[in-house]
């Protein structure tokens, strides 16, 4: 059922078995989970149904390193929370995503990718997928025009699934939600503090307030955090009561390993040999359609032997061609009649002895010039991280400063898979690839400020890393099982834990785990 | 495809007044060549692109296609389009103005 916060006694205690903070993908997640075993759970959800100036405000913060989305718009306070504004982009992480890899600092998961594996499929339910299947053989079935490319070298195809319209958490529950004898939903009720006992070891209670005054306490056996990657590190800082650092920051820890998934669009063009057959796959569009998208990707022998992060690119027909006059004359021209000219040379020997005979000259084919935009993995980096602010929300809480910085692996990671993806469509016939990307970053730049022809980097609206999940207290703010390290009864739940970020959208793997989690408090916590 | 015979494909302008006593073969495939792509402004824009910014032995490169073209014109084409394939594989790549091309695709522009 769903309470308002007014509606709770002012300055009363609630006691349930498990307080979740935060009713988002992971928090409605567990709750539903958990509610099969008849628990009862509280949902402190800080906004309400709807998107609310004074509630959307209290997410409001600074911005000082690389420029990001305003955080009011990026960490949606309502039910529901981020699903209200996702696209449904589903793909889980490769195997080598959860690899200790030497090059890359500070990855490695405390398990592998089939571990999750029967999570993955059990979030596939819940997200409204098909089955928990990304050959192309079972997504591209009876979708000819969706064909793979015939890609050669060391770059592949791999495909994202969607449902649409994108499943919105807890309102395509609501039904279910509403009937529930177990789960109470709490809107406009935000955590302004979680409260440790005097040895710092255990969560007594959590503090919550709704914008207009109102204050009430929630006691329960075990607390679930779960608010996104910049709202769970500042709830977890401003505690700091009795661990004056922080819950669970002994190690300078949380908030830091701030990654995105860094988006560069527009960046490198791909001429398409022949316009007429060019398969839809690896145009965005194609969710909206054939609920399934493919990118292009670094195999895996190429991330191993170039040392880059895993990424994709995908390939619209491009906006730029057809919008800037002056490009027609350009070498976008030049390279359509280069195309023309040299790259059918079989037909052209035939043509150019039928032109000597008939006077007439075959009209050039169309081109497709395609935009190419990069999705992909950030490098784990602790000097990128949410702070708290010197500001206050209106709760009394300190705002978030959120600090995100890339390295220069970031960098080569596009590089390089670019001139590979372009090596792969000359080999393969297929096309040419114009790059458009300054090269030659060093990895061991620190601070990399993306200027340039990087201009525009953005994100996707995913914050990961915040609370990283490590077995070693010291390298981790969860451990395994997503529990606050040195804290009894507080766990973590979203994408705030993943210790690496892959290239694909972080939604599906946070179910995953949040269904993971349920199953370990229901086992081995609310025995 | 067509098979035809090679004379049948140059003109007999080309084939008559280009042709040096010296090097008659590379002079005939240099004219081919020019007959074929040569009356492209793209292609010569690439190839003046890339012998500003390549040392490029024209007589060289010919040469090294002659194999092929003495036996004839489909011979030629499949040779070129192996040596591109194998330059991408191999990562034999020009950059023209940012342009991935295979070596030998650059070699080809350069050389009218």
């Amino acid at each position: 059922m769903f309470v308002e916060a007014r509606e709770v006694e002012s300055n009363k205690e609630l006691s349930v078995d498990v307080c979740i903070i935060g009713g988002g993908a992971a928090g409605i997640t567990i709750a539903l989970e958990l509610e099969k075993e008849g628990r009862n759970i509280a949902v402190l959800e800080g906004g309400g149904l709807d998107v609310e100036g004074e509630s959307q405000n209290l997410s409001h913060g600074d911005i000082t390193g690389v420029p990001y989305f305003p955080l009011i718009a990026a960490c949606q306070r309502r039910l529901g929370g981020n699903t209200n504004m996702w696209g449904s982009w589903c793909r889980p992480f490769d195997e080598i995503d959860f690899e200790k890899r030497d090059w890359v600092p500070y990855s490695g998961w405390p398990f592998d990718r089939k571990h999750l594996d029967p999570y993955y499929s059990r979030a596939h339910k819940r997200l409204k997928l098909r089955d928990f299947n990304y050959e192309e053989s079972y997504l591209l079935e009876g979708k000819s025009e969706l064909r793979v490319l015939p890609l050669k070298g060391e770059v592949k195809t791999k495909l994202w699934q969607f449902h649409k319209p994108p499943v919105r958490f807890g309102h395509d529950q609501k039904e279910e939600l509403t009937k529930s004898s177990s789960i109470k939903i709490y809107l406009h009720s935000n955590v302004t503090e979680i409260e440790a006992d005097e040895t710092g070891e255990n969560i007594s209670r959590v503090h919550v307030a709704s914008v207009g005054g109102h204050k009430y306490f929630v006691k329960a056996k075990v607390f679930v955090l779960a608010t996104g990657g910049i709202q769970n590190p500042r709830i977890l800082l401003a505690s700091n009561k009795v661990q004056k650092q922080g819950l669970g920051n002994q190690q300078d820890l949380v908030g830091r390993f701030f990654m995105e998934h860094p988006h560069i669009h527009r960046r490198g063009l791909v001429m398409a040999t022949d316009a007429q057959t060019y398969p839809a796959l690896y145009n965005t569009d194609s969710q909206y359609n054939h609920q399934v998208v493919g990118g292009i990707c670094p195999s895996e022998e190429l991330q191993r032997r170039e040392k880059i992060l895993n990424a994709s690119i995908t390939l619209n027909p491009t906006i730029r061609y057809s919008a800037h006059a002056e490009m027609s004359e350009g070498l976008v021209d030049t390279m359509s009649g280069y195309l023309s000219d040299l790259a059918d040379l079989p037909g052209k020997l035939y043509e150019k002895a039928k032109l000597k005979i008939t006077g007439k000259r075959t009209p050039r084919a169309p081109r497709l010039v395609l935009d190419v935009s990069t999705r992909q993995e950030q490098t784990p980096n602790p000097d990128s991280r949410v702070l708290l602010s010197t500001e206050k929300d209106a709760l009394g809480v300190p705002r978030a400063n959120l600090q995100w910085k890339l390295v220069g692996l970031d960098a080569r990671t596009a590089t390089t898979l670019h001139r590979n993806v372009a090596k792969s469509f000359g080999a393969a016939g297929i096309g040419r690839f114009k790059l458009e990307l300054e090269e030659n970053y060093p990895d061991d730049l620190s601070n990399w400020d993306p200027k340039g022809s990087y201009e525009g980097i953005e994100g996707g609206w995913h914050h990961m890393g915040t609370t990283r999940m490590h077995e070693d207290p010291k390298q981790g703010v969860v451990d395994g099982e997503c529990k606050v390290h040195g804290i009894n009864n507080l766990y973590v739940a979203g994408s705030s834990v993943f210790p690496t970020s892959s290239f694909a959208n972080p939604t599906l793997t946070l179910v995953a785990l949040a269904i993971r989690l349920s199953d370990h408090l229901q086992k081995a916590v609310l025995v | 495809m067509c098979a035809a015979p090679l004379g049948s494909l140059i003109p007999t302008t080309f084939s008559s007044t280009l042709i040096q006593p010296n090097a008659p073969q590379v002079v005939e495939l240099e004219s081919m060549l020019q007959v074929l792509l040569g009356e492209s402004e793209e292609v010569r824009h690439l190839g003046a692109i890339y012998r500003n910014e390549n040392s490029f032995d024209k007589q060289r490169f010919l040469r090294s296609l002659l194999p092929a073209f003495k036996v004839g014109p489909e011979s030629l084409l499949e040779e070129l389009l192996e040596r591109m394939t194998r330059d991408f594989e191999r990562d034999n790549l020009a950059v023209i103005e940012g342009w991935v091309l295979s070596k030998t695709e650059a070699e080809l522009c350069a050389s009218l």
